[in-house]
Formats: structure tokens, sequence, C-alpha cells
């Protein structure tokens, strides 16, 4: 398979404190990657370098065989790259439906054209909830379900990668149980996706491969189900040393 | 600059008092005499309004209108009641701080554009009244033939008079200088950088913000005296916005927050008007662009830029290393032992964010001496919880008794005061001020020397501070930080900043301490550092309540866990109780279908460890 | 009775003139969180231009037009300029300071070419007063209001049906999350600051037949404007619209009973007390401090 993602020696650094230090990840096309690790250790600055929401302090990043490194945010998102971000940042005070269109705000056409009513009516059909409440303020709705908004937010963009940042984050296990199976779907139609989560075993569940991190580095990286049986990754993320 | 500026210098004092006294016979002739008295009337305003701008960090386009209020004063008395420059001077000042004060209360509730527009409106209003209450203050035509100065019934020439405005000038630098290097400017500048620390570190900010405005009030009451006496004559015109913006360039343009800088400001905004004559009907124009130039050129104005250019240069020099002894806590702060009955016990406590219950009728108990913890789900309203119980937020119901004391309707700064210390999620450190003032900051309410006291450096002063210094310096060497003491707090790493959070909470010497999620980005050797430092808290009798979602750090240190789910307690017990409680692993691990897999995983650690 | 209408209707038209200008704070403050305080002198811009425009024997709606544009690159220019390179400070004062300079590089430019005296605009708006039950109004007066509350209207229309429009919104609630659905957070506040500025340039030309153009005439706008903005909740449109017809209305009846001097002295006093009883002006949104 083809390279989708290329991140070469990637650094992020806010003001003194360096959050990401010479970090590099692939994602080929049609792959589902995660990042896991302990909070603070590097993943989110790492996916917010990526999607352009902070610019780089050193290293490449390659989109389709296309530098995207120091690109503004919405000029990524038009390379058909998308982030659901950290704590889901929902436009709370606009409706459910004014959300979905502007996950469409970087498509031609404008939100009117057909495309965009169908794949609204495809978000409908993955989370009925949303299309109860389609005319609510997306800040009434609960946690789980502005997070579905976040989701089909990002999939309006109609993205080739879709990044997904601690979706797990304030989100009872309930909730999760019906959000990753739809990840996992959306993948298998041949979405990529590249997941960071705290939630080490639900990561390493459902990725194909994963990157473990630390201390703003990657410590580990393989696939999923040879991570998981990985002491080291044991030791450092399921917080197994008392029992090992 | 900011070395010399650091302490009172004498030797300074003496060189300006001699230059003071000197410039009458130096100065060319009248007018240039009369220039620089207008540039020291100047240097009073911008160095009372550096105390409000450049520490407390608000802003006010109406310090024309305190002005006004000097002037008028003065001029006023002085023509109809041949009252003197002294008690002129300490009327205008007592009135224009008493308006100072009536500005500072809007900032109870008001920050930002929002103060701006007051203090807008304000300038406006004293110049409306100026001219609305002709008789008085003359309307339109003002108020002249202000009589020659006296001082003491002695008349004062122009010479007696530079100086008498010169001494003055010389006691506002110093003034600013002294309240910039005091605990006074520590809380103004913490204040300024995050009130919500600030007040949990015990500060009244409402206090401090007043005070600030009280101190700019004066000086531009001052100033307004001394500026009727100079031009013998004052109209509304004078007092404008436009003036008000004059006086903010000053601070801005010498360097606001610098103790220099205003009086730069002040000479150059003097002299200028000088030189843009040549622009003629462009002098408007000239002064416009000159006001963008600066903000775009030297944002940090003329003093600030070579502080900060000096102060880059320093820094390059590492700090020497740490102690390798850790002293007894014991030995720094006031730590009670403990008799082991509630110390903290919250009753039925609720809170609400609209129509969201965030806390629903929790109760929780934290007895003295132990380590308590509070879990539960990302959003199960652990935070608003410890935001109610420390003040920062109000409990919409419930009863919340702290050392035998209804603190319920306690506001954070006396709970803080009580002995009621924390930490934050999110650190709030006072970036832009060095780890060592960090801690000073919250020794604040322990320092027995006033505000005079601190102004005319009195012996009781420097014995405050130097024992602060030592303690604070003591407690950043119990927490392992004592090398990075006079680095800036925002260039620490990550889990310093941490530390640094609980050597400044451990300055209210509290009886109890919260810790709102105090692992987060900290590293497995952090950690254990961590709690071996919460370990020695316990053992010093400082009671413990610990936010955490570090299972297992939980699990290692607390006496007693509380588990919080969407608001509701459910349930309450020893470590091992909590951990096998159903409802609990219902809570984290979610129903069965799903949970499995999880529940078998991430719940290992937790049952292993109850185990072992 | 008849006086009581008279300040009421002259207020309603002053007050929509307040509203005009709070509207473009609004917007401005929506997209940039900072407030513009030369935005006086763009109704400044609008009202002299047109007059000067007028000389040239440009015709009147030409020249309206051309005032506007010229209002509307002056607005894009001073957001580059004065707003945008101030935008990652925390503390609000850089940008107080550029645009307060621009505001007087401005103001000094016009005085020196419009010179330093009022002049009308004409009107048909102001050729002959109505007489509404004894109360005399120019229709000028009662357009003002019904023109800003219209463009409150359409405003929101806009905000809700047209993606720019829920793109503003989405700059205004959280600019990250606007960054990463595709929306440049700059371009909507070039069009933010276009839109206000445009709206200004129009109530200058629409109250200058009322109250005169002069060079000077934009200071004391602009700063009544953003009061009562700050106090009608600058977070909401409909907000300050409200608060500008009140302050408006307030101001003719102080002038009518009290006296034209007082009316500043007491409105202003009004806009502190309004601030102490409502920190968030008096529909604003209030933001939670979370920690």
């Amino acid at each position: 398979m083809a390279v989708l993602l290329e991140v070469k020696n990637l650094s992020v650094t806010y003001g003194h404190v360096e959050a990401v230090r010479d970090v590099s990840l692939l994602v080929e096309e049609g792959e589902y990657v995660s990042i896991i690790g302990n909070n603070g250790a590097g993943k989110s600055s790492t996916l917010k370098a990526i999607a352009g929401v902070v610019k780089p302090a050193g290293g490449e990043i390659v989109l389709d065989g296309k530098p995207i490194a120091g690109m503004a945010s919405y000029d990524v998102v038009r390379r058909g790259l998308s982030m659901v971000p950290e704590g889901r940042l929902i436009f709370a005070d606009q409706t459910v439906e004014d959300n979905l269109y502007l996950g469409a705000y970087a498509r031609r056409g404008g939100a009117r054209s057909k495309d965009v009513s169908e794949d609204l009516e495809r978000m409908f059909a993955l989370f009925p909830i949303l299309k109860d409440r389609r005319q609510q303020l997306a800040g009434s709705l609960s946690g789980g379900e502005q997070q579905m908004l976040a989701l089909s937010r990002g999939l309006l963009s109609r993205p080739r990668l879709l990044m997904i940042d601690e979706m797990s984050l304030g989100l009872a296990p309930r909730v999760l149980e019906t959000l990753f199976p739809v990840i996992e779907m959306l993948n298998r139609e041949g979405l990529a996706i590249l997941l960071v989560e705290q939630l080490a075993t639900v990561a390493l569940r459902y990725a194909h491969r994963s990157y473990v991190m630390e201390d703003s580095r990657i410590l580990l990286s393989g696939a999923s189900a040879k991570l998981a049986s990985d002491e080291r990754v044991i030791e450092a993320y399921l917080g197994r040393r008392k029992a090992g | 600059m900011s070395r010399l500026a650091r302490h009172f210098n004498p030797a300074f004092v003496v060189a300006a008092a001699i230059l003071i006294l000197a410039l009458p016979h130096i100065a060319a002739n009248e007018y240039e005499l009369r220039l620089i008295t207008l540039l020291l009337i100047y240097a009073i305003i911008a160095l009372g309004l550096n105390v409000l701008v450049g520490l407390t960090g608000l802003v006010s386009l109406g310090q024309a209108g305190l002005y006004a209020i000097g002037a008028y004063t003065a001029a006023i008395l002085a023509t109809r009641l041949g009252v003197g420059l002294v008690p002129g001077l300490i009327l205008g000042m007592a009135l224009a701080g008493a308006f100072g004060v009536l500005l500072a209360y809007p900032t109870v509730r008001v920050r930002g554009v929002y103060l701006a527009v007051v203090t807008i409106a304000f300038g406006i209003i004293v110049e409306n009244v100026a001219i609305e209450w002709d008789s008085l203050t003359g309307s339109w035509v003002g108020i002249s033939n202000v009589p020659a100065p006296t001082l003491l019934g002695l008349p004062l020439d122009t010479n007696a008079y530079f100086v008498v405005v010169g001494a003055s000038a010389l006691i506002a630098f110093l003034v600013n200088l002294n309240l910039m290097n005091s605990r006074f400017g520590r809380a103004m500048r913490a204040t300024a950088q995050s009130e919500i620390a600030a007040r949990s570190l015990g500060i009244n900010v409402v206090m401090i913000r007043t005070l600030a405005f009280v101190v700019s009030a004066m000086a531009a009451g001052a100033a307004g005296v001394f500026y009727v006496y100079l031009n013998k004559y004052i109209s509304p015109d004078i007092f404008s916005f436009t003036d008000s913006i004059r006086f903010l360039l000053m601070v801005i343009l010498g360097g606001s927050g610098t103790a220099l800088g205003p009086v730069v400001g002040a000479s150059i905004m003097t002299y200028l008007p000088e030189y843009l004559q040549a622009f003629g009907p462009w002098q408007a124009f000239a002064y416009g662009l000159l006001l963008a130039a600066v903000m775009f050129f030297l944002p940090r104005g003329i003093v600030g830029s070579i502080e900060f250019f000096l102060s880059g240069r320093m820094a390059e020099a590492r700090p020497d290393t740490a102690p390798a002894e850790r002293p007894r806590l014991a030995d720094i702060i006031a730590v009670e032992q403990t008799d082991g009955s509630a110390c903290l016990d919250a009753r039925g406590v609720s809170v609400a964010f609209g129509g969201l219950v965030a806390v629903d009728k929790v109760d929780e108990t934290v007895d003295s001496g132990k380590i308590h913890a509070l879990i539960g789900p990302n959003g199960a309203g652990k935070s608003t919880f410890l935001n109610a119980i420390s003040g920062v937020y109000r409990a919409d119901s419930g009863s919340i008794t702290f050392l035998g004391r209804d603190t319920t309707q306690l506001n954070s700064y006396r709970l803080a005061r009580l002995g009621l210390a924390r930490t934050f999620q999110n650190t709030e450190l006072f970036s832009n001020m060095t780890v060592l003032e960090n801690v000073l900051v919250a020794f604040h309410k322990e320092y027995r020397s006033d505000i005079f006291s601190t102004i005319c450096r009195l012996p009781s002063f420097g014995r405050d501070e130097r024992h602060f210094r030592q303690a604070a310096m003591d407690l950043l060497s119990y927490v392992g930080l004592s090398a990075y003491a006079h680095e800036k707090a925002e260039n620490l790493a990550f889990g310093h900043q941490r530390q640094l959070e609980i050597a400044r909470a451990l300055a209210l010497s509290p009886r109890l301490l919260l810790l709102d999620e105090p692992a987060a980005g900290l590293t497995h050797t952090e950690i254990e550092q961590l709690i071996e430092v919460v370990r020695d808290l316990a053992a010093n009798g400082i009671t413990i309540l610990i936010v955490e979602h570090h299972v297992e750090l939980i699990m290692e240190i607390s006496d007693h866990v509380t588990v919080l789910d969407y608001g509701e307690l459910i349930a309450s017990g020893t470590a091992e109780e909590v951990q096998t409680d159903p409802k609990v692993i219902e809570a984290y691990f979610g129903s069965q279908s799903f949970g499995e897999g999880l529940a078998s995983e991430t719940a290992g650690p937790e049952t292993a460890d109850g185990e072992a | 009775m008849s006086a009581a209408l008279q300040y009421f209707l002259a207020g309603l038209g002053i007050g929509g003139i307040y509203a005009l200008v709070a509207i473009g704070f609004h917007i401005m403050w929506s997209s940039a969180k900072a407030v513009n305080f030369a935005h006086g002198d763009t109704l400044m811009l609008g009202a002299v231009l047109t007059i000067v425009f007028l000389d040239h024997g440009i015709a009147m709606p030409v020249a309206i037009l051309l005032s506007i544009g010229v209002a509307i690159v002056f607005g894009v220019v001073l957001e580059r300029v004065a707003i945008r390179p101030f935008a990652d400070q925390a503390a609000s004062i850089g940008w107080m300071l550029t645009t307060i300079a621009i505001g007087i590089m401005l103001e000094s430019y016009a005085t020196i070419e419009f010179g330093a005296f009022a002049r009308p605009l004409p009107s048909p708006g102001v050729d002959k007063p109505i007489i509404i039950f004894g109360a005399g109004v120019f229709i000028q007066e009662l357009l003002i209001p019904f023109v800003a509350v219209l463009i409150v209207v359409l405003l929101g229309v806009f905000q809700r049906r047209t993606q720019l429009g829920r793109a503003m919104r989405a700059v205004a609630f959280n600019r990250v999350a606007a960054g990463i659905v595709g929306i440049n957070v700059l371009h909507v506040a070039m069009f933010s600051f276009a839109l206000a500025s445009a709206l200004g340039g129009l109530a200058g030309i629409l109250v200058a037949p009322v109250i005169q153009a002069s060079a000077t005439m934009g200071l004391l706008l602009g700063i009544k404007g953003f009061a009562v903005a700050i106090i009608g909740g600058i977070t909401s449109a409909p907000g300050v619209v409200i608060a500008g017809l009140l302050y408006g209305i307030i101001e003719k009846f102080v002038d009518g009973y009290i006296s034209t001097a007082a009316r500043e002295a007491v409105g202003f006093s009004l806009v502190i007390v309004v601030l102490m009883l409502f920190p968030q002006g008096l529909f604003g949104r209030r933001e939670l401090v979370k920690v």
C-alpha cells in the first residue's frame, strides 16, 4: 500500500517546553494507526502539528508526497486530512445541522450542494440521534452526542485520513461502545485513521499498528497485537508494574 | 537597570537630589525650567499609572479625569479660599484617591475592554461636569489668576517651586520602585497574571486592585495640583480623552512595569510637542504616527526593551545546583499536629451550571492528617467539587465546614487564609515572575510590615523580606527547585511547574491541601517523587484531598477514596472497598458486552494492586 | 406630551446611529476579539467623502457607494496593520493604542483636507419635517433606526443561512475549531472588518444630514457606539441595537429636560451603572472561568 502520511523527525515546543521530540511515523492508505501513551506524553501535540493547529519547531510532514509542515489548519483540511479535536470543540452556539454544514466548509460548491446533503443523511444514518436533534443547539447535546457530532463534522470534509484526538475523554464506556465500531466500519470502507488515545487497551484492540509515546518521544512501534503483549508497553501504560 | 532598581539605592537618590537642586541653575532660561517642571509633573502621573497598568494589568483611559480632579480642587481652593500648596496637595490627592476607590470598585466585576469603557466614561463625565458646573469651575472659561504657590505661608519662586516638584517626583519614583519590589508589587503582578491563583493564595484581589487604583489616582491628583501652580490657569479642554491617551502612551513608550520607564516616557512626551511644531498642520498626524510606531517597534517600551535584552543575556549563566539534603518541612512552615477530627465536612453540596448539575448533593468528610482521594471518570464533577470547596465556585446548596467553621459562603482568598491551599489541574503559575517570587506571593498575608513601612523601607520591611525569602528558598529546596529560584516560572519544565505549585501552596502553612490532578503530565520518576512528597506532607500533619486519574497512584497512597460519577457520589471507603464495588467498576469500565474486554484489561492493575 | 414624543422620536434617530456603530463593534469583536477605536472615524469617512464626491459633481448614489467602498478598504487595511499583528497578545493594549493612533492620523488628515468646519449633507430625508401627534420629525431620523433594525435582522439571517455567516459565528466561538473545519480565520476577520466598516460608512452617511459632517465627528460617535456595544453585551447583535436605541432616547430626554451639557455626564454615568449591574452587558453572554 502507498504511504499516505509520513512524519519525519517532528518536534514541537511551547516556549521552553519540548512537547514533541524527533517523532517519526507513517500512515498508509486505508490503515488504522494509533498513538498511545500517558497524559502529557506528546500525543496530542503531534496530532496538532500534523493538522496545522500548532506550528512544528522542526521536522517534515508529508501528505501524499507533498510537504504540509507549517501549513495552516484550514489548508491542511483541504488536502484530505481532517481532525476530530480533543474536547470535541463543536460550535456549541449553533445548531447540529449548522455544525455539520461547517464541516463541509472546505469543500467546493458550498453547503447547498447535493453531495453535502447526501453526506448529512449518511451521518444521520450512522448516528440517528443527531437527526432527531438536528435543529437543536449543539451545546445542549450530551457529551456522547457531542462526540458523535464532532466525528460527523470531521467526516463532512470527506477526508482520506481522519485524525481523532482522545475520543474517550469524558465519555462513559457505554458511549464508546457505539463510537469505536463506527470508526472501525469507516476504516473498513477505506478511510485511513490516526487515533490518539490514552486508553491503551481500546486503541491496541482496534488499530492495525500503534506507536507508543513517552516523554515526548516515540518509545515503541509495531503491530498492535504484538505491542499489546510487549512487556514494556504493559509496564509503562497498563500500569502492571506492581503485578508484574 | 533591573539589578539597580531591585533595591533601594541611596547613591541614586543622592545623585537625583543633587541634580534637582542644580537644575534651576543649569537651565538656560525660565522657559526651559518650566518645561522640565512640566516633565516632572508628567513623570508623577506616569509613575502612578505604571502601578495600575504595568503592575496590576489594568488599563485606564480616564486618567485625565483624576488629573482634573486634583487640578480643580487646588485651583478652587487657591482662588477662593487662598489655600496654600500643601493643603491643596493633600485635599487634591485625597479627593482623587477617593475617586480612585470609586473607579476600582467596578473591577470587582468587570475587566478588559469593559473596564476600558468604565474609565473612558469616567474621564468624559469629569470633563463634562467641569463644563457644566459653571459656578464652581467657570465652565469653558476655566479658572485663571491662580496665585503663586506658598509653602507653609512662604511664597515659592520659580526655582523653589521646581525643587518642590522635583522632590515630589523623586518621591513618586521611589514609591513606584519600592512598591514594585515588595509583597504589594508581587501581589499586583500575580493578580494581573492569574487572578484565580492569586485568590487561592490568600490575596484579596479587590483590595490589591483598589490599592493600585488609589496609588495611581493620588499620583494623578498630585500632578494636577502641581500643574495648576505651574500654569496658573486651567480649563476643561486640558483634561480630555486625548490627554488620558497621552498619559497611557508615556507609560507604554517608556516601558510599562519598569521603574524608569514612566520617567523616560514622560520626558519624551514633554519635549515631543516642541519638535512636532515643525510639522505645522501635520502635528496631530505625526503624533498618531509615533504612537503607532511605538506599538509596532517597541511594544515593551524603551526601558522594557533594554531590560528584556539584558535579562536574555543574563539567563545564559546557569544557576548553581540544588542542595542534596531536603529540609524538614516543620522547620520552614508552621504545621499543626492534628487530632483526627474532621478537617473538612461537606454536606449535600450541589453545583449547577445553567441547567446542568455538575455536582449533585455530595457528602464528603475529610479526616485530619489523612490522605483522601476523589476519583471518577472524566466529567464526573471532581474538579467542580474541588472548586466548590475551595471557594472558586459558590455551592448552589448544601453546607461546607472547614476546621469546624461554616465556610459555605467564603471566598477562596478567605479560605486560603484559614489554611486551605490548592493546586490547579492546568497549573496556574505566575508565569512572568521568578520561581522564588511565585512562592513569595503566597507569603503575602504573613508579612507584618504594612504598606507605609514597605514604601518607606523601614526596618520591619527588611526583616520580613529577609525572613520570607529564606522561607521561600527553603520551600523550594523542599520540593527540589532551589536551583531554579531565579528562573522565570514559564521556563520550567512541566513537572517542575507542578512541584512549584505545591511549594507555593505550602507557603500558606495549610491545614488542608487540595491537589487537582497533580500527576497529569508527569513522568514515572516524577510521579514517584510526588508520592514521596505527598506522604511526607501527610506525615507532617497536613490533610490531603487529591483528585486524580491515575488509579494506581490513588490506590497506593490514599487512606480513603470517594468515587463520583455524573456528579453523584457512588462509593466511599478504603481503596480495597472501592475497587471491588460493582458500581465503581460499572462507572469506569461500562456494561458487560463492550466493557468486558476493557474491564479485564484496564481493571487489571487495580485488582492486582489490591491483592498484592 | 408632544415634547416627550418629540424627544422619543429624535432619540430613536440618534440611537439608530449608536446602534449601527455598535453592530460594527459587535461584528469586529466576534471575529477578532478586538475593539477598533478608529471605528468612529469610519463614519466620518463615509459622511465627509460623500460630501467631497458631491462637490466633484458625482451623483449622490455613486458618491455614497464610493464612500462606502473607501470605508471598506479602510477597515480591511486597519485590520491588517493595526489588529492582526497584536492578535496573539493576551493584553488588549496593543490594538487599543494602534487603532487609536490610526484614528488620530485619519482625523488629522481629514482636518487638513476637508477643513475644520462642519458641513451638512443634503438629503431628501431632511427637506421637511413630518408631524406625528404634534411632534415634528424628519424622515431621515425615522429611517436610521429602521435601517439599524433591518440590518440586525439581515445579519441574523446571513449568519444562519450561509456558510460565510456560519463561519463568522464559528470564528467568534472558537478560532481553533474554526480552523480545523477549513475556515480561514484571517479571511473571516477581514470580511468582518469590511462589513463593519461598510455599516460604519453607511451610518455616517445616514447621520450627516441630521448632525452635519466634520472631520472630528467620529470620535464621540465612536466612543458612544463602543460604550453602547459594551452595555448592550458585545456578543449579542440584537442586544447592542436595543441598547443603542435606548441610549439615544435617554440622551434626548436628558437633553430636553435637563441640559445639553448634562447629556454626556448622565449618559456615561448610566453606562457605568449598567456595567456594575450587568458586567457582561444587558444581553451579553457570560463566560465561565475554568480551572
